[in-house]
């Protein structure tokens, strides 16, 4: 995780938009980049964080880390971001990892199903499926493998 | 011989000052003003100064013995000459318009060449026709009795223009032996002796100056160069005047057009203001009475009409006066040249004169006319508003007590303010046009309305966003309740897809229609989310750049209410009112659209009599006021103290809530879905 005390390393301002997101470039192993974005990631955002992603995923690092702890705001915006930058990595056979932080990120990421889709680099608060158990009167099924799925 | 061998080394000491000064403005040569004297030949030399104190060249002048400045004399006269000449240039070198030059050519140095009478003439380039700038002595003029005199060969002033150099008649003899149809008028007046010489600097003729006396003159050479310098003088002052003339043109020109382009900048604003087209048309109407014309209006094709939208003038009791007369005499749509006409033609019209026959023309009768005429229409222009190539209406300019005309070169600037206005009405027409598809679109995504579900009640809502927070209309979220025929089942969705626009819309309607079809086929609800899926994939051709979250719930109902199995595809959370307490249906599942195996469960619950389902999308949950959210739990707390209302005054309490929440704007569409068994 990035300490708030840490001075960012490399800092672009978002440009122009009202809702500033700043993206955070480190690399501390070779084989690693990793992008802490700071700010609101939403529509009037997300070209500033494509086009930094892009830059770095050129580069062609090994493993790709998006930090999404520290965002004040993400919306679907987001998710398209990471989807995007997963299938560009998937496609060229390297990787995407997040971390999501306990906030936003997280609550966002297990609504959508996308926490076990994603190596996830920092353990979250307990899942919330365990708590919710509790309110089903009938349980669940998990129905992976199962029926005509097309 | 001693003389002439001292003349050339005086005339070439003197071409070479002037070729010096041509070439470095000698000041040190300029500045010297003297004689050699070589015997009999008398040759003088004086700097020719020009604007700023720089030589503009030297007067090298030969004063044969004999002549009219004999030798003898040669000290006095011809100082007085080049006093004079110098004199004449000074003056020339101050007058800025072709005008005063001509007046100095006709008083000053007609004085010093002590001519009786002079005539200044310029000549246009290419113009067989020579103007007279200034003539004196006019009573009695026979070379040239008019203001404006065709350049014909076998007259002098005409031959001088066409030859290039200088015609000398010297008496009445040589009138009548030389231009013998044009010697009674020659010598008319007591005129005897006359010059003509032509006005020429380098290859640029300029026109022609002609000297007349009232006495025979003998021209010697010393004499003849001495007329030729004149005349060269007031060339040079003519070019350089024609020179200046043309650069402050073109400097008019320049400002004048920047001046356009700052009036078309304004109105093209103006048209761009948040009013209705008729408040835009009247504001563009009164911006171009405050600069461009007296009077202004705008007409609209409408439908098979033309309409005056706008009229205006700088003084409201005018317009009122034009309103007044207009509803007493309604326009002829076929009168030449009116708006109507060029409104439907597309046709611009330029009226640089209004003929009093024209108003006696359109007038319906004797009031009409008088009427007309004490509007003082003095020109008008009249140009369509085009676009794409179709006319919407057109802009009619009128001046009037300006006193102003209009002319073939304003067409260019009025039809360019005629097309700013086109543009902003056609892109407001445009505007609305895609609000119309977007509302169209939108329609058809959601159902018209719900079907009745025995012992159930449904509400549907969707809001779009206020349209002055986005410019996409078609948003992707949607509502849905359908029937499985067979099994007495009935499905309810919601879906949000990622995005808005277009391409939401389609992903939109592929998820509906798909609902239908597989809910239809008896599929149980994760496996039509699974079919769902599988469309989507293929629609998306392996991009992951579209997605959707869907939440989708099957109810079998009975007399104890209604029997749910509920599966979510990374939705947010059904909510279940249940005597005033919400319970929040979580259940794990993958977002759609994305991954070939979606991991999607389903969950059963059973809802009684008078129990409540909520599904909607996050429009709801993620309404903003600054920085702060709507949530779930607010929307829980809201649900809670709606328990007891219908399923429709659940459905609108919660979008009168979110309205509420963002002062009554929404940022984000909206869709909700309230399913209430009955009791």
């Amino acid at each position: 995780m990035t300490g708030p005390t840490e001075p960012p390393p490399d800092t672009l301002p978002a440009t122009g938009a009202a809702t500033a997101l700043r993206v955070v470039r480190r690399q501390e192993e070779p084989d690693r980049m990793e992008l802490v974005l700071h700010g609101e990631l939403d529509i009037t955002t997300f070209p500033i964080a494509q086009r930094e992603i892009s830059s770095v995923q050129d580069q062609r690092p090994a493993i790709l880390v998006l930090d999404m702890a520290e965002l004040a705001y993400l919306d679907s915006s987001g998710i398209r971001l990471v989807l995007l930058a997963q299938q560009h990595a998937d496609d060229s056979g390297r990787k995407v990892a997040v971390r999501l932080g306990d906030g936003q990120a997280r609550r966002l990421f297990d609504m959508l199903g996308l926490a076990d889709r994603f190596d996830v680099l920092d353990a979250g608060p307990a899942i919330d499926a365990d708590t919710d158990t509790a309110r089903r009167p009938d349980g669940t099924a998990d129905d992976r493998g199962q029926g005509s799925s097309p | 011989m001693p003389g002439t061998e001292e003349l050339v080394a005086a005339a070439a000491w003197a071409y070479g000052l002037r070729r010096k000064s041509g070439v470095t403005v000698g000041r040190s040569a300029a500045e010297t003003s003297d004689r050699l004297s070589c015997g009999r030949v008398t040759v003088s030399c004086e700097p020719l100064p020009s604007e700023g104190g720089a030589t503009s060249g030297v007067l090298l002048r030969e004063v044969p013995e004999g002549d009219e400045l004999a030798p003898g004399d040669a000290g006095g006269a011809g100082r007085s000459r080049a006093r004079g000449f110098q004199r004449l240039t000074e003056q020339l070198s101050s007058a800025a318009t072709p005008q005063e030059i001509g007046q100095l050519a006709a008083t000053t140095a007609a004085t010093l060449l002590e001519a009786d009478d002079c005539g200044v003439y310029t000549r246009a380039p290419d113009s067989d026709v020579l103007e007279s700038l200034y003539t004196t002595g006019t009573s009695g003029d026979a070379v040239s009795p008019f203001r404006r005199v065709p350049i014909r060969p076998g007259r002098p002033l005409s031959d001088a223009v066409l030859t290039a150099s200088p015609v000398w008649l010297e008496d009445g003899d040589q009138w009548r032996s030389r231009y013998p149809e044009m010697a009674s008028a020659g010598v008319s007046g007591g005129h005897q002796a006359c010059v003509c010489l032509p006005l020429r600097v380098d290859d640029r003729e300029l026109g022609a100056v002609v000297f007349r006396f009232r006495r025979p003159r003998v021209f010697g050479s010393g004499e003849r160069g001495f007329l030729v310098a004149v005349a060269s003088l007031c060339a040079q002052a003519l070019d350089r005047a024609r020179l200046y003339a043309a650069e402050s043109d073109a400097r008019a020109a320049a400002e004048r057009e920047r001046d356009r382009m700052t009036f078309l900048a304004q109105a093209s604003q103006l048209m761009e203001a948040p009013l209705s087209v008729e408040e835009r048309l009247q504001r563009l109407a009164d911006f171009a009475v405050t600069g461009i014309a007296d009077w202004s209006a705008v007409h609209l094709v409408r439908a098979d009409r033309v309409e005056q939208i706008a009229v205006a003038h700088l003084d409201p009791e005018k317009v009122a006066f034009v309103e007044e007369l207009e509803r007493r005499y309604p326009p002829d749509p076929e009168a030449e040249g009116g708006a109507l006409q060029v409104a439907r033609s597309g046709h611009p019209v330029v009226m640089t004169d209004v003929a009093d026959e024209l108003l006696v023309a359109s007038a319906a009768d004797a009031t009409h006319l008088e009427l007309m005429r004490a509007l003082g229409l003095r020109s008008a222009i009249v140009v369509p508003l085009l676009v794409r190539g179709r006319s919407l209406g057109a802009l009619t300019l009128v001046h009037a007590e300006s006193g102003r005309q209009f002319v073939e070169d304003d067409l260019t600037f009025a039809g360019q303010l005629a097309a700013t206005a086109a543009i902003a009405l056609d892109n407001a027409a445009l505007y609305e046009k895609q609000r119309t598809v977007a509302h169209t679109l939108q329609t058809a995504l959601l159902p018209s309305e719900l079907p009745d579900i025995p012992g159930m009640r449904c509400a549907g809502r969707y809001r779009p966003p206020t349209p002055e927070l986005t410019d996409v209309w078609v948003g992707g979220d949607l509502y849905d309740v359908c029937q499985d025929d067979e099994r007495g089942r009935w499905a309810l969705t919601v879906a949000d897809v990622c995005g808005k626009g277009p391409e939401a819309a389609a992903l939109t309607a592929l998820i509906r229609h798909t609902v239908h079809a597989e809910v239809n086929h008896g599929h149980r609800p994760t496996e039509v989310l699974r079919w769902v899926n599988a469309a989507m994939l293929r629609d998306n051709a392996g991009s992951r750049a579209r997605f959707a979250t869907v939440v989708h719930a099957h109810l079998t109902v009975d007399e104890t209410g209604a029997s749910v199995r509920l599966v979510n595809g990374g939705h947010l959370p059904a909510l279940v009112l249940r005597s005033g307490r919400v319970e929040s249906v979580a259940v794990a599942g993958t977002l759609l659209g994305v991954y070939r195996y979606p991991k999607l469960s389903e969950v059963q619950m059973h809802i009684g009599p008078g129990d409540t389902l909520v599904l909607y999308t996050d429009g709801v949950t993620e309404a903003r006021r600054g920085h702060e959210w709507y949530g779930s739990e607010r929307l829980e707390a809201l649900l809670a103290s709606l328990d007891g209302g219908s399923a429709d005054d659940i459905a609108d309490g919660i979008l009168a809530d979110i309205c509420r929440f963002q002062r009554g704007e929404l940022h984000d569409d909206v869709a909700v879905l309230v399913a209430q068994a009955t009791a």
